[in-house]
């Protein structure tokens, strides 16, 4: 077996606490994130409310539980989505080459022009608000980035001898691509996957921030901060208790990408 | 004379390209418009306003007439088209002011914070970048490591509440509503400048250490060329091409204006012109936002093939 070193061990131990706490919310949280109680509205933390409550008495650290379920595993959604949607369009562009390739780029670099965000709200806009169109909106336009890498990728490695010698065998050009130029590719991509997973996270909280993200009541990081912002001059923490926990989030799959390079791509060159 | 040939065909072929990726980009705006339930004559008529009250069906279809969306999707993007061709962008359907003009009264605040941020990062990260690559792993260069892990994994919206709450809500320093001189820009140009010179000096510091890996240093530092020499005369130069491309990126994304910046801040610029505009379903303002945006970027895009092309003979040479 491979041996890895011991950070990025360390660090692959850390995402899975993070996600283990994110399914485990249930069982984790106090109270009901969704119960409000105006009688405890905006108090400090207690014993009953660890972190504190919000305007409309809901408990924090439910709510901050919860939330992590819906920023997470909505990012990781995307992030799957465009990697292989993304990495299929370019494989298929690089490699077929010709019309197929330029027509393929063309709408690669239209899709690249496009203000991201503004598309996004866009969308949201168009399909109501709810968290599955955001992941929808963010899938649509994060995908070519991944397309256009995983293009360039395959146009490095469609001359190398092992393809050519797998054409020559008369295996399919799909097999060929699957098998062979995929699986050559991928340790780039994966990097730049995982960690693209924070952009995710914090572009998911930016879009409910704007309140195009999540539908009102559910627990979610960017919503918290946008319904905690109007309490800032008398209680902060509505604000810095979900900022926190985007942060902490974010840095832990950053420094997880980082690993991850360090294990899959050691060339010091490919740094972001 | 070769030469002059092939430059005007890359020209045009350029801008063929150009044209196509502008047509694709408002089209593909104005279908998602097109199939967005709500309806800009209803808008229009109510000024967006829902305690109006019922409007009669045959008012709105008045107006629909009036604004051509009666008529086929197609011929509707086609009319646009044309207008757009005779240098006529519409006219805002809330506020009736032509959309260039809307367009430009945004430009300007949003070009001046981009111009301001952007010198700061660059004057931020450059040196910091060349540093942390050449005394890699010192003290300097973990601390800015440290510091750039932070910037990147804040999202700017926290980042801005935070600042909001520091100098606006307890020192006062600031006004929270941003007034239109310097003392305005601060807060959100820092917000820019911290997000971006966290990334940049990342890269700066990676493609200087990837340069002082390969061999041609190691040829020079044995044959006695002084390490400055070897720094500034030959890592320097082949490191320019890539800073330039990512500078002028930066730039792009800046001049798209940042919607949750400018929304926090009340910085009248682009973003928040075009959040607002998405939120009142104003067709040709969203469409003028989009085709500023593809302008920019194209522009980049064209900006970094002819710097690097200049700076650096050897892409010249690549092309066929």
């Amino acid at each position: 077996m491979k041996k890895y070193p011991k950070s990025f061990l360390c660090m692959c131990g850390l995402i899975l606490v993070l996600l283990l706490t994110a399914l485990a919310a249930p069982f984790l949280a106090p109270n009901d994130p969704y119960q409000t109680e105006l009688m405890y509205a905006l108090k400090g933390s207690s014993a009953q409310f660890p972190l504190g409550t919000d305007s409309l008495g809901r408990c924090m650290l439910s709510r901050i539980l919860y939330g992590a379920r819906t920023s997470i595993f909505s990012s990781l959604c995307i992030i799957a989505v465009v990697f292989f949607l993304g990495t299929g369009v370019g494989v298929v562009s690089g490699y077929a080459g010709g019309i197929a390739d330029q027509i393929l780029t063309k709408f690669i670099t239209i899709m690249q022009a496009f203000p991201k965000f503004i598309l996004a709200i866009a969308i949201a806009g168009v399909l109501g608000i709810g968290i599955e169109n955001t992941i929808f909106a963010l899938c649509l336009v994060e995908w070519a980035e991944y397309a256009r890498m995983a293009r360039s990728l395959t146009m490095g490695v469609r001359q190398k001898t092992y393809i050519r010698a797998a054409k020559v065998c008369g295996e399919s050009s799909i097999k060929i691509m699957a098998r062979h130029v995929f699986p050559n590719i991928i340790p780039p991509l994966v990097v730049n996957a995982s960690l693209g997973i924070s952009a995710m996270i914090m572009e998911v909280a930016a879009l409910s921030y704007l309140g195009v993200g999540v539908e009102s009541p559910m627990a979610e990081w960017g919503a918290m901060m946008n319904t905690g912002k109007d309490y800032m001059q008398t209680n902060i923490s509505l604000v810095l208790i979900p900022g926190a926990a985007i942060f902490v989030s974010a840095v832990l799959f950053n420094l997880f990408g980082d690993k991850l390079r360090d294990v899959l791509d050691p060339s010091p060159g490919r740094q972001r | 004379m070769n030469h002059w040939k092939t430059t005007v065909k890359r020209i045009a072929s350029s801008l063929a390209q150009t044209v196509v990726v502008l047509v694709g980009i408002t089209l593909i705006t104005f279908l998602i418009l097109h199939i967005s339930p709500g309806n800009p004559a209803e808008i229009w008529l109510t000024g967006g306003d829902a305690n109006v009250g019922q409007i009669s069906e045959k008012a709105i279809h008045e107006q629909e007439v009036k604004m051509g969306l009666d008529k086929p999707f197609l011929v509707q993007y086609g009319n646009w088209l044309l207008r757009v061709c005779q240098g006529d962008l519409g006219a805002s359907m809330s506020t009736s002011q032509p959309v260039w003009e809307s367009l430009a009264e945004s430009i300007g605040p949003t070009m001046s914070l981009t111009i301001t941020s952007l010198l700061l990062t660059i004057l931020i990260s450059v040196p910091l970048g060349i540093y942390c690559a050449v005394y890699k792993d010192q003290w300097l260069d973990n601390i800015v490591r440290c510091f750039s892990f932070l910037g990147i994994s804040l999202p700017s919206f926290f980042i801005s509440l935070i600042l909001l709450w520091i100098f606006c809500l307890k020192f006062h320093v600031f006004q929270v509503i941003a007034t239109r001189d310097w003392r305005g820009m601060v807060l959100p140009a820092a917000v820019l400048v911290i997000q971006s010179s966290s990334k940049l000096t990342r890269q700066i510091r990676a493609v200087v250490l990837e340069q002082l890996g390969q061999e041609y240093v190691k040829g020079a530092a044995a044959r006695g060329v002084d390490e400055r020499t070897i720094l500034f005369s030959h890592v320097l130069k082949n490191c320019l091409v890539p800073i330039l491309t990512w500078c002028s990126i930066y730039f792009g994304i800046m001049l798209g204006g940042s919607s949750v910046i400018e929304t926090i801040f009340s910085w009248d610029g682009v973003g928040k012109m075009a959040v607002e505009a998405v939120g009142r379903l104003d067709y040709y303002m969203i469409q003028g936002f989009v085709l500023w945006i593809a302008v920019i970027f194209l522009a980049v895009n064209l900006t970094v093939d002819i710097l690097s092309a200049v700076i650096d003979p050897r892409i010249k040479g690549a092309e066929k």
